[in-house]
C-alpha cells in the first residue's frame, strides 16, 4: 500500500479498513515505533488499541504503536524539543522547562489578567466564563490556522458589518490574547494556543525535527482528518512526503468540529499527497430507509435541490417508513416528554436494550436530564448522558468539599452560610437530612462562622440524634487537622460532653500555612469522608467526583510550582492572599471555582468516567456525532426549535471568519449566514441518518420550555418531506 | 475482565501485593482520591515532588538520545542536579549501538497480552553476535538492595527480558532475539559509584518466567467478582495501598512509619509513567 485516501459516508468501513491495515502492518514485524496513528479523540484511540489485542493468532509479537490525537502529539513533541525552539519562540528565559496549562488554569490566568477590562465588555452581556472562552478560542483558531495574534482584530473587523462598537471589542479581545500571550512567554506556560503556535511555527520546520518525523514514522494512518484544524494537515502534509505508507480516512458528511477548528476543505487538500483516493459508497451501518430520510430531509437546506427541495416521491415514500410512531405533538414540552418516555419503555418492553436508543435535542439541560431520568427509572431504564462541559462548581460534592476547606481555612476570612453548612453535612454524613443538618449548622456557625468548633454541649445532640455527634466530632477535628502539617492519626470522638482532642478558640485562628488546597482534601477523605458513618464511599460517582476535583486543584497548585511563580509574579491584584504561597494558591482556587471561571469539568483523558452501558443516550445532537455514536432508535427532541438551526451566539469570535478559508476585506453577509447554516444543518441531518440503524423519532411540542412558540427550519423540512410522502 | 486489557508490571506488582488492590485499581478502575501512600517515609508533598522529578529526568534522558540539549541550569533542584550530572558522566561504548528511548512493546502470554516500557533499547542486529540491553533509569534512595540477585527478583526485571525476548523480532530483523541475547541493566542515579546492575537472561530463566507468568496472569484474570480477589495475606503490604481505608484494614499511612524493610520494593517512577500510558 502506498498513500491512499478513503473517503466515505459514516458506516461504510472507513475506520475498519484503518484498523485491519494497523494490524497488517505491525503482524509483518514493522517496527512499532516506526507507525503512527492520528485519531480525533481519545476514545478512539481505545477502539484500535482493543482492535488491536483482540487480533489471535496470526503474529506472536505486537508492538504498541503510537496511538494518539493530533493535539497530544504536538504536545508532547513541543515539550520533548523544547530546548531546541524555546528561544526563538521568544520565551524569557528560554532554559526554563516548558509547563503546559490546560482549560481551567488558562482560563485562571486570562481572567487575572482581563479583571482590570473588563467593563470594556459590558455591552455584550456575556458571563465571565464565555467571555474568556471566546478570547481563547480566537487564539486557538489563530494558532490552528496559521495567523498571527495580532490578525484576530483585524480579520473579525473586517468582516463585521454591525455597530462599531464591536469593533472596539474586538480590538480588546486581540488585546487581552496579546497580554495573555506575553505572561505566557515571561513565565514558559503554554496554553492550548501557544503549543499549537510553537509547533507550526517553530517545531514544524527545525531541520532536527524533520529529520526525527523522517526517521520515525515510515507508516501513517490518520482517522478522520476532516474533524482535524489545517495545522494537522500541514504536519500530514510533510510527513506523507517521506513515509513508504499511509492510509487518511474522511467521513462526508463530516466536519462537525468547525467550532473547534475542524476545516473539511484544508482536510481535502490532501488528496493531492496521495497516490490514489479511494471511495466507498455503501453504509452499512443505517438502513436504507433512513440514509433516504436523510437525503429527502437534507436536500431541503441544499443549493441544488430542485424546485425549493421536491423529492423525488420514491425516496420519500421510503424516507416516511424510517419514522417511528410520532411520540409527542403537544402543546406543552412535558407532555412532547412523556411522549417519549412511553415510547421508550415499549422499545425496551419490546426487547431493545436501552443502549441502543439515543435521544437527541439540541441543547440538553439539567431539566431534561432530571425529568429522562426520574421518568425512566420507574421502569428500570437508566439514562446516560454526554455533554460538552458542566460547570464543576454545580456539584452538591463540590460544594460540599468547598465548605470544608474554607472552615479548614479560617485565616481565608470566607465565611460560611448556614445553608452552605447544612447542604455539605446532609450530603457527606450517612442518614443526616437536611433539616437535622441545618439545626447542626446553625449551632455551629453562631459559636463561629469560619470556621468548625466542637459542640459538646449535649442539649443539640439530643435534639437531633447522638449518633451524628460522632461523625461531627470526627468531622471538626479533621478539619483541624487536615491544615496543619501533623502526622494524620485516628481521630477520637466518644461522647458529647468529653473535652475535644483539639479544641480552636471561635473566631481566633491557628496559623496554618503550606497544605496544599488538594493534599487537604485528600487528607480530608483519607482521615474522615472515606471512613464508616460518612457516605461518600457509598456513591460510585460522588467519589469519581472529589477524585475530579482534587485532581483539578492539584493541576492548578502544580502549575505554579512548577513555573516558580511567586505570589509578585501572579497577574492582577491580589488583596489578602495568604502570606504562605500554598494557602494563597488554594484561596485563588477556591475563588475562581466559585466564580465558576473554573466551568470546564476536568476530565483528564486517561481517566475512566462513570459509564453506565446499558443505558439510553441523551446528549447534544453535535456532541452525538462528535463522538461519533451509533443507535438503533434515535429520538430527535423540539423539532420545532430554531437550536436546531442557529449558531451558537458568540459575539467575539466566527469560525468562518477565523479560518483559513475565509478571504480577509470580506463582509460577512446575511447571504453568508444564511449559506453556512444551510449546509450545517444539511451535514448534520445526513449525519444523524447514517447513525441510525432502524427509526427515528421525531417529538415537538407547540411551546418550547421557556414557553415560547418556535417553527424552525427543521420543523418545515419535515413537514414538507412527510407531507408530501403522505399524500403520495 | 476486558479482553484487550494488557498487564504491565505494575499491574502485576499489584496483583501479587494483594488480588483485591488490583481488582479495585485495575478491574473496577475506582477512584479513590486518599492522600498517595508511599513507601520511602516522604512527605506527601515531596513524594509528588521526588515523582515528577523522576519524570522529568526520563525525559532529559530521552532528549540526551535525541541529541536535543538540555540546559544544565535548568535543573529544578540540587538532586535533579547531581542526577543529570551523574548520568552525563556514564560511560555508554559497551552497549549495542542503536538506541531507541522510550519503547513499549506488547507481547502475548497465552490467551493474554503482557506490556512493557523500555526507558532504553540498545540493539544491533546487523551483527552476527547481535544483542539487546533494556536500561532502565532508577532514582533508588536506599542503598539496601542493590545486588544483581535482588533486581533478579524483580517482577519488572521478568517481564521486561520476557516481553523483549518474546516480541522483539522487529528489532532483529525480523527474527526474535534468543534469551540469551537479552539483558538488563539498571542505572541507579544516586549512586555514581556503583553506578549499573547488569542482569543476563538466558532460555531456562524464559522458559521459568513463561511458566510462571501465565499462571500468574490466568489467576489475575479468572475472577468475575470482587469476591473472586481476596485481600493480600500480608497487612504490612496495606500501608502502601491506596484502598486501605476502603478495606478498613489498619495501618496508618505510610509516610507517618518511615522507610520500612520493603522499601523501594514496589516503588518506581517509571510504574507510574508506564501506567499512566497505557489506556485501561
Amino acid at each position: 500500500m502506498a498513500r491512499v485516501y478513503l473517503v466515505g459516508p459514516p458506516g461504510a468501513g472507513k475506520t475498519t479498513r484503518l484498523i485491519e491495515r494497523l494490524v497488517e502492518l505491525v503482524g509483518a514485524n514493522v517496527r512499532p515505533d516506526r507507525i503512527l496513528v492520528l485519531v480525533t479523540q481519545q476514545a478512539q484511540a481505545e477502539a484500535c488499541q482493543v482492535a488491536l489485542t483482540q487480533v489471535k493468532g496470526s503474529f506472536r509479537a505486537r508492538g504498541d504503536p503510537a496511538i494518539t490525537t493530533f493535539y497530544g502529539l504536538a504536545q508532547r513533541h513541543v515539550s520533548l524539543f523544547f530546548p531546541l525552539i524555546a528561544q526563538r519562540a521568544g520565551f524569557t528565559p528560554p532554559q526554563r522547562e516548558p509547563v503546559m496549562l490546560n482549560v481551567e488554569t488558562a482560563q485562571y490566568f486570562l481572567d487575572r489578567l482581563i479583571e482590570p477590562h473588563l467593563a470594556g465588555f459590558d455591552d455584550l452581556k456575556l458571563s465571565r466564563p464565555r467571555l474568556l472562552g471566546q478570547v481563547l478560542d480566537c487564539m486557538n483558531k489563530a494558532a490552528e490556522c496559521g495567523f498571527g495574534l495580532d490578525e484576530i482584530a483585524t480579520r473579525l473587523s473586517d468582516a463585521w458589518s454591525g455597530e462599531s462598537q464591536r469593533l472596539v471589542s474586538y480590538q480588546r479581545v486581540q488585546d487581552a490574547a496579546a497580554s495573555f500571550r506575553r505572561y505566557c512567554l515571561d513565565h514558559s506556560l503554554l496554553d492550548f494556543s501557544l503549543q499549537i503556535d510553537v509547533f507550526s511555527r517553530y517545531l514544524l520546520n527545525a531541520p532536527t525535527y524533520q529529520d526525527y518525523i523522517t526517521a520515525h514514522y515510515r507508516h501513517v494512518l490518520a482517522d478522520n482528518v476532516e474533524e482535524n484544524p489545517p495545522i494537522m494537515h500541514d504536519f500530514l502534509s510533510q510527513v506523507l512526503q517521506t513515509c513508504d505508507s499511509c492510509l487518511l480516512t474522511e467521513d462526508n458528511p463530516g466536519g462537525f468540529r468547525i467550532f473547534l477548528g475542524a476545516d473539511v476543505d484544508s482536510a481535502r487538500r490532501l488528496r493531492t499527497r496521495c497516490d490514489e483516493v479511494v471511495t466507498l459508497g455503501e453504509c452499512h451501518t443505517a438502513s436504507p430507509a433512513t440514509i433516504a430520510l436523510g437525503q429527502a430531509l437534507s436536500a431541503q437546506f441544499e443549493d441544488f435541490a430542485t424546485e425549493a427541495g421536491q423529492v423525488p416521491s420514491s425516496v420519500s415514500t421510503l424516507a416516511r417508513t424510517a419514522l417511528g410512531e410520532q411520540p409527542g405533538n403537544t402543546k406543552y414540552w412535558a407532555g412532547m416528554l412523556s411522549g417519549v418516555v412511553e415510547h421508550i419503555n415499549e422499545l425496551v418492553r419490546d426487547g431493545t436494550a436501552p443502549q441502543d436508543i439515543a435521544v437527541l435535542a439540541p441543547y440538553v439541560e439539567d431539566i431534561l436530564v432530571f425529568e429522562m431520568r426520574e421518568s425512566l427509572r420507574r421502569t428500570g431504564i437508566r439514562v446516560r448522558t454526554v455533554r460538552p462541559s458542566r460547570p464543576l462548581y454545580d456539584h452538591p460534592i463540590v460544594r460540599m468539599l468547598v465548605t470544608f476547606a474554607r472552615l479548614g481555612h479560617p485565616e481565608w476570612e470566607q465565611r460560611v452560610s448556614v445553608p452552605d453548612l447544612a447542604r455539605a453535612l446532609a450530603v457527606s454524613v450517612e442518614n443526616l437530612d437536611l433539616a437535622r443538618a441545618q439545626l447542626i449548622a446553625d449551632v455551629a456557625l453562631r459559636a463561629s462562622s469560619r470556621q468548625l468548633v466542637p459542640l459538646d454541649n449535649p442539649s443539640i445532640w439530643q435534639r437531633v440524634g447522638m449518633r451524628f455527634y460522632s461523625p461531627y466530632a470526627s468531622l471538626q477535628q479533621g478539619l483541624a487537622r487536615a491544615a496543619t502539617d501533623d502526622p494524620l492519626h485516628t481521630p477520637s470522638s466518644s461522647a458529647p460532653g468529653t473535652p475535644s482532642s483539639r479544641h480552636l478558640p471561635p473566631d481566633d485562628p491557628e496559623p496554618k500555612s503550606g497544605v496544599p488546597l488538594d493534599l487537604f482534601w485528600q487528607q480530608l477523605f483519607t482521615e474522615v469522608l472515606s471512613q464508616p458513618q460518612f457516605q461518600l464511599d457509598q456513591e460510585l460517582e460522588a467519589v469519581l467526583v472529589c477524585d475530579k476535583l482534587i485532581k483539578s486543584a492539584r493541576s492548578f497548585r502544580e502549575v505554579f510550582e512548577r513555573a516558580q511563580l511567586t505570589v509578585a509574579d501572579w497577574p492582577g491584584p491580589h488583596p489578602g492572599a495568604s502570606p504562605d504561597s500554598m494557602g494563597a494558591i488554594g484561596q485563588e482556587y477556591i475563588k475562581t471555582l466559585s466564580a465558576n471561571i473554573l466551568a470546564a469539568q476536568y476530565a483528564p483523558e486517561h481517566e475512566p468516567d462513570v459509564v453506565e452501558e446499558d443505558a439510553v443516550l441523551v446528549a447534544p445532537a453535535y456532541t452525538y456525532l462528535i463522538n461519533n455514536f451509533r443507535s438503533r432508535y434515535q429520538f430527535w427532541l423540539e423539532i420545532n426549535s430554531l437550536g436546531w438551526y442557529e449558531r451558537v451566539y458568540q459575539p467575539l469570535t466566527h469560525p468562518y471568519v477565523l479560518s483559513r478559508q475565509w478571504q480577509t476585506g470580506h463582509k460577512w453577509t446575511e447571504a453568508d449566514e444564511h449559506r453556512t447554516r444551510q449546509a450545517m444543518m444539511s451535514r448534520l441531518i445526513r449525519g444523524l441518518t447514517y447513525r441510525c440503524a432502524d427509526r427515528i423519532f421525531l417529538a415537538s411540542s407547540q411551546l418550547s420550555i421557556s414557553g415560547q412558540e418556535e417553527s424552525g427550519p427543521l420543523a418545515r423540512a419535515i413537514f414538507k418531506v412527510v407531507g408530501r410522502s403522505t399524500q403520495d | 475482565m476486558d479482553a484487550s486489557f494488557k498487564f504491565s508490571q505494575h499491574s502485576l506488582n499489584d496483583y501479587v501485593a494483594c488480588p483485591r488492590r488490583f481488582y479495585l485499581h485495575y478491574v473496577a478502575k475506582l477512584a479513590w482520591p486518599v492522600v498517595e501512600p508511599n513507601p520511602i517515609g516522604l512527605q506527601p508533598l515531596d513524594y509528588q515532588r521526588y515523582l515528577w522529578r523522576g519524570t522529568e529526568l526520563h525525559r532529559w534522558i530521552e532528549r540526551y538520545w535525541l541529541g536535543i540539549p538540555t540546559p544544565p541550569d535548568s535543573a529544578p533542584d540540587e538532586e535533579m542536579r547531581l542526577w543529570w550530572d551523574h548520568f552525563l558522566h556514564l560511560e555508554f561504548n559497551n552497549l549495542p549501538a542503536q538506541r531507541i528511548p522510550e519503547l513499549g512493546l506488547v507481547a502475548p502470554v497465552g490467551d493474554h497480552l503482557l506490556y512493557a516500557r523500555f526507558d532504553l533499547l540498545a540493539c544491533d542486529a546487523s551483527t552476527q553476535a547481535s544483542r539487546a540491553v533494556i536500561v532502565d533509569w532508577k532514582t533508588l534512595r536506599t542503598s539496601n538492595h542493590l545486588s544483581a540477585h535482588w533486581f533478579a527478583r524483580r517482577i519488572q526485571t521478568r517481564v521486561y527480558l520476557y516481553v523483549l525476548a518474546t516480541a522483539g523480532a522487529p528489532y532483529n530483523g525480523g527474527q526474535p532475539f534468543a534469551p540469551e541475547q537479552c539483558s538488563m541493566r539498571y542505572w541507579l542515579a544516586n549512586y555514581p559509584d556503583q553506578p549499573w546492575v547488569d542482569i543476563p537472561y538466558s532460555t531456562a530463566d524464559y522458559e521459568r518466567d513463561r511458566t510462571w507468568l501465565l499462571g500468574l496472569l490466568e489467576r489475575a484474570s479468572s475472577g468475575q467478582t470482587e469476591e473472586d480477589y481476596a485481600r493480600g495475606s500480608e497487612q504490612r503490604q496495606c500501608m502502601r495501598c491506596t484502598y486501605q481505608t476502603l478495606c478498613n484494614r489498619s495501618g496508618g499511612i505510610a509516610c507517618s512509619t518511615g522507610p520500612d524493610a520493603f522499601e523501594d520494593e514496589y516503588f518506581d517512577v517509571d510504574s507510574a509513567a508506564e501506567a499512566a500510558s497505557i489506556d485501561y
